[in-house]
């Protein structure tokens, strides 16, 4: 699908929403969706997935994206992208959305709060006596995200809590400095272990949020994360069950070798072929391929659901050939 | 009439590395002997702050003949006092545990402040001076929240014992429980025999099934005993107990004390029955489930499991020769909550197993040891901590009672 691009507006020094139409009709997103983009930069079309920042059942919707100092994408969005452009996209993909009613923790780190702001949007609009605590960790003052529009939600949700912890406050901050730790969650979210929490943030963060979860005496089940980005290696795919030669993996017209040790998106990634992804730990779910013939051995880490695995759909990057296998996009 | 002479010699014939001669065991006389010498001298455990939480909240507990009440003033200090009236020597609080504004004797109401003061004693004459007869304090150390009384006049010098253990257990945090559990055993055997028990784990494989389904026997790192998987397994927890700052060696406490963290076997978190976690809201501020235990003991009256968890304190009184009160308290974090986050069954039946198993051991040992036959018998070089508690004893009777060479020196 093609997105047109209406508007761009600063958020914080690193941060940019882009409001974007689908220009056919009848998108419609779960709020802690994400789309796909397919960018086209120097004649080279990078695939990065976003979580959709804006409530299910708008006109447009809105990406809230952080520049990363060394990112090829994220850096043509913030200085390229504007009204009157166009991108291509596909989507919306995830399963980190919002279900179920209670009590519910946002922990979010950076840009880590847009699939939450959705859920939040949605919350203001569909159930506003949800009771939601939100603890979202930022570098300074000026990093903090939607400060100004969670001021004018809590007018809303009666029962919206905020906390801020800042790594490096300046003068005058009265909020938490200071870092994601047990004893800091247990006091801005005194019953933690007694909500659903959906976090969304760096690796380490969201590592340390389930950690301290697990630790205050939360199940398992009740936590949910989100993940995007550069996250190199996939999740433990058995490897073996294969007579370790080599198998061959086809892809339209191009097949390629994938050794024993490899799934097929790291194969496919070194012979230059392209197929989209996203975190490559199978969450996502962006990498989403459909067998044609052949076998493979997959574990996910709840990228695809029941269904599509049923239907003969697996992750690429959480699958290893079992026999030679031919795919499609 | 605590026969000294009769100490003495038993004392001299007593050898090292043996279990003591049948009258330290057995005989009533020595009990008192082992009252005045042992248990009116050393820092004995009492309980855990968490048991007296707020001002005026109070625990009672026996040292021989000695009542003695443990409180918690209206400052917030933990102190303790005899718990016998100045009037005319009355028993003033009755209860194990309670709460009081103040503590009013039944017979003739004296009435004392919670520091110890007394502030009203009616129908005395006008010349009397209340400030004469405050009740006996008795002295109380606090460490890491495990709260430590003695009833001597001057006290032994406790701060090696709190510098060495309180890095130990400070991550615990055990100041920030509650108790889930109490239990008090009253086992027929003598004291000794209870904590010698409780000093090895040569009879573990034969009698507690419960407990070796996640404790490892061995008590020290290097124990020759233990296979190359053990040796591995500790490698692997010690590296990962150090990548949170938390010691884990033998600590130095000679014959006074022991410290130590061990891992449970490979999978286990806790003393559960399947190894798993007893409570899911883990202590102080710990997000790492698998931190082996703490074991802490200290003489003469106490050994403790420190886990992620939970914490588990034992203490131990002589009733008489014969019988013993050990009473046991399972704690978790102050704010978890029963049926969420933990199982009062499933929390305590290891160690409800194991301590009645115990008590079933220390009584046929003490009923065997009454046997005209019986004679001191040898220690295996796994029970060194008997060895360690043994002369530590003998050492404290012979300090209290004096030696045969010592007499004749004089």
């Amino acid at each position: 699908m093609l997105l047109d691009c209406i508007a761009v507006r600063d958020e914080t020094p690193t941060v940019k929403t882009f409001a974007l139409r689908p220009r056919e009709t009848g998108f419609s997103h779960l709020p802690g969706q994400a789309v796909t983009l397919a960018l086209d930069i120097e004649r080279e079309t990078l695939y990065r997935t976003f979580s959709i920042a804006s409530a299910p059942g708008g006109e447009t919707i809105e990406l809230t994206i952080k520049r990363h100092p060394q990112g090829r994408a994220t850096g043509w969005l913030h200085q390229v992208l504007g009204p009157g452009m166009t991108v291509s996209a596909s989507g919306p993909i995830g399963r980190f959305v919002l279900d179920g009613a209670g009590p519910v923790a946002f922990v979010s780190a950076g840009s880590g709060a847009s699939p939450l702001m959705a859920m939040l949007r949605h919350l203001a609009a569909a159930a506003p006596g949800t009771d939601v605590a939100w603890f979202h960790a930022a570098r300074d003052e000026e990093e903090v995200v939607f400060a100004r529009e969670l001021t004018a939600l809590q007018r809303q949700l009666p029962k919206l809590s905020v906390s801020v912890v800042l790594s490096r406050p300046g003068p005058g901050w009265f909020g938490y400095r200071g870092r994601l730790g047990r004893r800091l969650l247990s006091v801005a979210i005194p019953d933690f272990a007694r909500r659903r929490v959906y976090c969304c943030g760096p690796d380490g963060f969201m590592q340390a949020a389930r950690l301290i979860h697990a630790a205050e005496g939360g199940a398992k089940d009740d936590f949910r994360i989100e993940h995007f980005g550069a996250a190199p290696k996939a999740p433990g795919v058995p490897v073996g069950e294969t007579d370790a030669s080599t198998v061959e993996v086809t892809l339209g017209e191009r097949s390629f070798p994938v050794a024993p040790t490899e799934t097929i998106l790291e194969a496919a990634t070194r012979r230059q072929i392209v197929i989209p992804c996203g975190c490559a730990s199978g969450i996502c779910g962006t990498c989403r391929v459909k067998i044609v013939t052949g076998e493979v051995t997959m574990r996910h880490n709840g990228g695809l659901s029941p269904e599509d695995e049923a239907a003969g759909y697996i992750l690429a990057c959480s699958s290893r050939p079992r026999t030679d296998v031919t795919i499609t996009l | 009439m605590i026969p000294a002479d009769r100490i003495q010699s038993l004392l001299a014939e007593r050898r090292d590395g043996f279990s003591l001669p049948q009258a330290f065991y057995v005989d009533e006389a020595f009990h008192e002997a082992d009252i005045a010498a042992v248990f009116e001298t050393e820092w004995l455990f009492a309980c855990n702050v968490c048991e007296i939480r707020k001002p005026g909240d109070f625990l009672t507990l026996t040292i021989g003949r000695n009542p003695v009440i443990v409180l918690r003033d209206r400052d917030g200090q933990v102190r303790a006092f005899h718990n016998t009236c100045r009037h005319r020597g009355s028993r003033i609080c009755l209860a194990e545990k309670g709460h009081a504004h103040r503590l009013t004797c039944s017979y003739h109401q004296w009435v004392y402040e919670l520091d110890g003061r007394l502030l009203h004693a009616r129908q005395m004459p006008g010349d009397f001076d209340p400030a004469g007869y405050g009740l006996k304090p008795v002295a109380v150390e606090v460490n890491c929240g495990m709260v430590y009384i003695c009833l001597a006049e001057t006290p032994p010098d406790l701060a090696h014992f709190r510098r060495t253990v309180a890095p130990y257990i400070a991550p615990h945090q055990p100041d920030r429980t509650k108790v889930a559990h109490e239990m008090t055993l009253i086992e027929e055997a003598n004291w000794k025999l209870v904590i010698e028990n409780n000093r090895e784990c040569y009879h573990c494989a034969g009698n507690h099934p419960e407990l070796l389904a996640t404790l490892v026997e061995f008590a020290l790192p290097d124990d020759p005993r233990g296979t190359a998987d053990f040796q591995k397994l500790m490698d692997r927890q010690t590296a990962r107990w150090e990548s949170h700052g938390l010691p884990h060696l033998p600590a130095d406490g000679g014959q006074e004390f022991r410290c130590i963290r061990l891992p449970f076997h490979d999978g286990a978190l806790s003393f559960t029955m399947d190894g798993g976690p007893a409570c899911r809201k883990l202590l102080g501020d710990f997000t790492d489930p698998d931190l082996g235990s703490v074991r802490m003991f200290r003489v003469p009256n106490n050994w403790n499991h420190f886990l992620a968890d939970h914490i588990i304190h034992f203490r131990v009184l002589p009733l008489s020769a014969g019988r013993t009160a050990v009473r046991t308290t399972w704690l978790v974090h102050e704010d978890a909550i029963e049926g969420v986050d933990y199982d009062i069954e499933r929390l305590t039946r290891v160690w409800i197993a194991t301590n009645d198993q115990d008590a079933r051991l220390a009584q046929i040992n003490h009923e065997g040891i009454a046997s005209m036959a019986y004679r001191p018998g040898p220690y295996a070089p796994s029970e060194f901590m008997l060895r360690n508690f043994t002369n530590w004893y003998a050492g404290k009777m012979a300090a209290f009672f004096g030696t045969p060479l010592a007499q004749a020196a004089e």
